[in-house]
Formats: structure tokens, sequence, C-alpha cells
């Protein structure tokens, strides 16, 4: 279960990317340090953390491309 | 005269070659070919393609969509040039040729081989389904080497 969408195209090579607010699940609480679940409705998800929160909604986030899950769709679909 | 130079095992044009020793020069971005190869990681979900533009629109002050994008001719050299960018197990694939075709405008942004395809700002809802329609259906990673994109067929 993800904590907040991102899209996994807008990573930079250091696995940092933004996203927004408003797209964190109910009753996540993201805060600066936090270790969070994201994941896009593919169904893709990875371990994250938040770096900045931003005051226009944004926030940035560093990827820990080493815990990236695929979908279990896809994973299934192209065995 | 010779025409074609081999880079890393590839035939490379000589008129490809020299735009890019230029560019190296200038700081100046070659226009894309039309058969440069196009990847955007994932299935292109309409809900994740509506949930990046308004990302787009609040970060970059314009609707957009990522796409990882080069002047290569093998899907695996771009996954390569991509490198730890592009972290999906499945892409969809095209060239910017489609990606123009259908409309749409490119642009190198942030690091290369990352691009931003450029929507309207008045109706990009009604892109998004033309965005999909300029890709193939999503194949995995590892079998990029042996697939590539169809410069004109749509994928549905």
């Amino acid at each position: 279960m993800r904590d907040l969408w991102v899209d996994f195209n807008d990573l930079d090579s250091h696995g940092n990317t933004v996203t927004l607010q408003e797209f964190a699940e109910p009753g996540v609480n993201l805060h600066v340090g936090a270790w969070i679940i994201v994941g896009d409705d593919d169904g893709n998800l990875c371990r994250a953390q938040v770096t900045s929160l931003g005051r226009d909604g944004t926030v940035a986030l560093v990827i820990d491309a080493g815990s990236f899950q695929p979908s279990d769709a896809m994973s299934e679909a192209f065995a | 005269m010779m025409l074609h130079s081999t880079r890393g095992g590839l035939h490379v044009p000589i008129w490809r070659r020299v735009p890019k020793r230029w560019a190296a020069l200038t700081n100046w971005t070659p226009r894309l070919p039309d058969d440069a190869l196009v990847i955007r990681g994932g299935t292109l979900l309409p809900s994740d393609l509506q949930r990046s533009v308004l990302k787009a629109i609040k970060e970059l002050r314009r609707p957009a969509l990522s796409i990882f994008s080069a002047d290569v001719l093998i899907p695996a050299d771009l996954v390569e040039s991509a490198g730890s960018r592009l972290i999906h197990t499945s892409v969809c694939l095209s060239t910017a040729g489609r990606l123009r075709k259908a409309g749409f405008v490119l642009e190198q942004t942030f690091e290369p081989p990352h691009y931003s395809v450029w929507l309207s700002e008045t109706n990009w809802h009604d892109q998004l389904s033309t965005f999909r329609s300029a890709f193939d259906v999503p194949v995995p990673v590892r079998t990029l080497g042996r697939v590539q994109a169809d410069p004109g067929r749509p994928s549905k």
C-alpha cells in the first residue's frame, strides 16, 4: 500500500524527484525526514525519504532505488 | 568520401555526428531526428498521466510529460543512457517523429536523455489519449535489445 503517488519517470540521477502533497493517501503524515512508500497507479512501489515540503504544495523526495518493487500484474504478464 | 563511421559497433551517418560535435562546443542542443527513439516507463495509465501533468503545471508552470529520448536506433542504448533514472521494469516505445506527428513538441529538459513533451495549456486533458496512442504497448525492459519501435503504427 503506497503513502504517496509519484511518477517514476521524473527521477534525476541521484534518485531525487518531486510530487504533490495532495497526492498523499488519506491519513498519511508527510514531514521532512519521514520514510514512506511511494508508488504509481501501475502498482510499482518504492521506499523514499521526504527531503522538503514546499509552500506551493510540492514535496521533494529521494528514492531508494534498491527497494523498487514492480507491480505484480506486470511481473506476471512478462513472466 | 566516408559517409559512415562506427561508434560502439553502430553505423552512425556522418551527417548525424557533426551536429553532436558542434553541440559539444556550443551547448547547442540538436533537434532530435524523427527516428530517434522515445521511451516512457510504465504502462501509460490515464490516471498516472493526469497526475504527472498536474505536477508539471505546479513545478514547471506548464503542462508536460516526461520521456527519455536520444538519437539512437537501438532501445538498449537508450536504456543505458538513462541509467538509474529508468527504474521501471516495463516501458512503452515510440519515436520523436510519431510524437511530432501527433502534434507534440519535445524539448530536452533537466539531464539528458530526459525530455519534456509539452502539452496544450487549454486542452491538455484531451491530448492524453493522443499521447498514449503515439506509443506501442508496454514491453519488459529486459527484452528491449530485441524490440524496435514502430515508426508509424498506432499502438491500439
